[in-house]
């Protein structure tokens, strides 16, 4: 066994001892003096002298203020209130606006569509749920919730829509952006209402998250709304309602974020 | 650890025993882990003091059957943060007027002529720092480093690793028994 396997031992084990180690390990261990030195060093007692008074500090700005506290909901909860906001908001806005854009889609382009923005929704409330609670499991990156659903939703959009040419593209288009962002608008302070209790790590990421998640909530009020389906005017106005969202989500969490610090 | 899991469902219950016995086994291993970063004892024994203000106010979001170590760590990190903010901007605008005490000096090696832990993480570049010092300190899973850390166990493996390498490569250019604590030696 040479230094190099030792060090992975030590990666892939890292919370034995290497009394604990194989034979081989310790035969090294034995005849290697700078893994020796490295491994006494790691094993050794490593807690530190803890003062009494730093402990009565420390109990004396905390017991006083010691009343019961209701942790905050499982993920499964939060998930599903998250989902019933959404919801709520897209059967209000398309009470009142309509579902013309339901009928112009075929089948397929409906299943493709509203599938890919409610799995984009289900896995973002997912994140928001878990990010409640500091050092909760990750499955990916930050910027990969942003990036993949959008590009997602882009991607289906051009494979799935032709082009038309219309005239007065820019006005319609910017009368859809318009709506898609107050529907972002008015589900967003819901949003904010289910995961206010939560402790953010990350305000800017977190803020970003539910901005997409708000306009996404958008984005499928005028998808079932909008009977115009053309791919540049869902891009332009629909994808780029939910852009705006996630972007004026995530100033909000700096601006919190800058704040915060300020106060501190 | 599962020890803690229960006093800190304790602690969110008001338990005032638990809560006592809760600062007393997490503190130690949060002033070695401020101090393994900042080399301070005053100023790991302030941000200890930080971080307890905070698991406070935000002991509602541990939910019960969760690993604690990884949420008090990744708090801990977020204070340690605002607490570096917070020291570059008072030093930025106090005057020096008088000279500096003396840096501590290092923990002399030990009977078996191993370095103190300390003096010899302190070479390594701060996220490695972090990472060994959570799991040979706090003694915690590679999978919980990464939780505190919002990495993944992939990096963290790797960083480990790459630790163990230097700190050993360290070890063999300095020779046995010479005191470390030379940044300049890490490639």
């Amino acid at each position: 066994m040479s230094c190099k396997d030792l060090d992975q031992l030590r990666t892939a084990s890292p919370g034995s001892s290497s009394a604990a180690w194989p034979l081989e390990a310790r035969q090294h261990l034995a005849s290697c003096e700078h893994c020796l030195q490295l491994q006494a060093a790691l094993d050794g007692p490593q807690k530190m002298d803890f003062s009494e008074a730093l402990q009565s500090r420390i109990e004396a700005a905390i017991i006083p203020d010691l009343r019961p506290v209701t942790p905050v909901a499982s993920v499964s909860r939060v998930t599903v209130t998250l989902l019933l906001c959404a919801i709520g908001v897209i059967a209000a806005a398309n009470w009142r606006l309509g579902v013309a854009g339901w009928h112009a889609r075929s089948g397929l382009q409906a299943f493709v569509n509203f599938s890919l923005l409610g799995i984009c929704i289900l896995t973002l409330a997912n994140v928001l749920a878990h990010q409640m609670m500091p050092a909760s499991r990750r499955a990916a990156p930050m910027l990969l919730y942003f990036a993949v659903p959008l590009l997602a939703i882009l991607a289906a959009n051009l494979a799935m829509f032709g082009y038309r040419w219309n005239p007065r593209f820019l006005p319609v288009a910017i009368s859809c952006w318009e709506i898609g962002v107050t529907c972002a608008g008015l589900s967003a302070p819901l949003f904010w209402l289910v995961l206010r209790r939560g402790f953010s790590l990350n305000p800017i990421a977190h803020g970003g998250i539910t901005g997409l998640l708000a306009g996404l909530t958008g984005m499928t009020v005028l998808e079932i709304y909008c009977p115009y389906l053309d791919r540049l005017h869902i891009s332009a106005g629909h994808v780029g309602a939910a852009v705006t969202a996630a972007l004026a989500g995530a100033a909000l969490g700096g601006i919190k974020s800058r704040i915060e610090r300020r106060l501190a | 650890m599962a020890e803690l899991e229960v006093l800190m469902s304790q602690y969110q219950r008001a338990d005032q025993a638990a809560t006592t016995a809760l600062i007393r086994q997490v503190s130690p291993l949060l002033l070695r882990f401020f101090s393994s970063q900042f080399g301070s004892r005053p100023d790991a024994e302030d941000l200890v003091q930080d971080t307890w203000l905070q698991i406070h106010r935000a002991r509602h979001t541990y939910r019960p059957g969760e690993p604690v170590l990884p949420w008090i760590y990744a708090i801990a990190r977020h204070v340690r943060v605002d607490g570096y903010r917070r020291t570059q901007r008072i030093r930025s605008r106090e005057q020096l007027m008088s000279p500096l005490p003396e840096p501590p000096v290092p923990a002399q090696p030990g009977p078996t002529n191993a370095p103190d832990f300390d003096t010899l993480i302190a070479v390594l570049p701060p996220s490695q720092r972090e990472v060994v010092s959570m799991l040979k300190v706090s003694g915690m899973s590679l999978e919980e480093v990464a939780r505190a850390t919002a990495s993944s166990v992939g990096s963290v493996k790797l960083k480990a690793h790459r630790a163990y390498e230097k700190l050993r490569g360290v070890l063999k250019r300095q020779g046995l028994g010479s005191p470390l604590g030379s940044g300049d030696d890490v490639v």
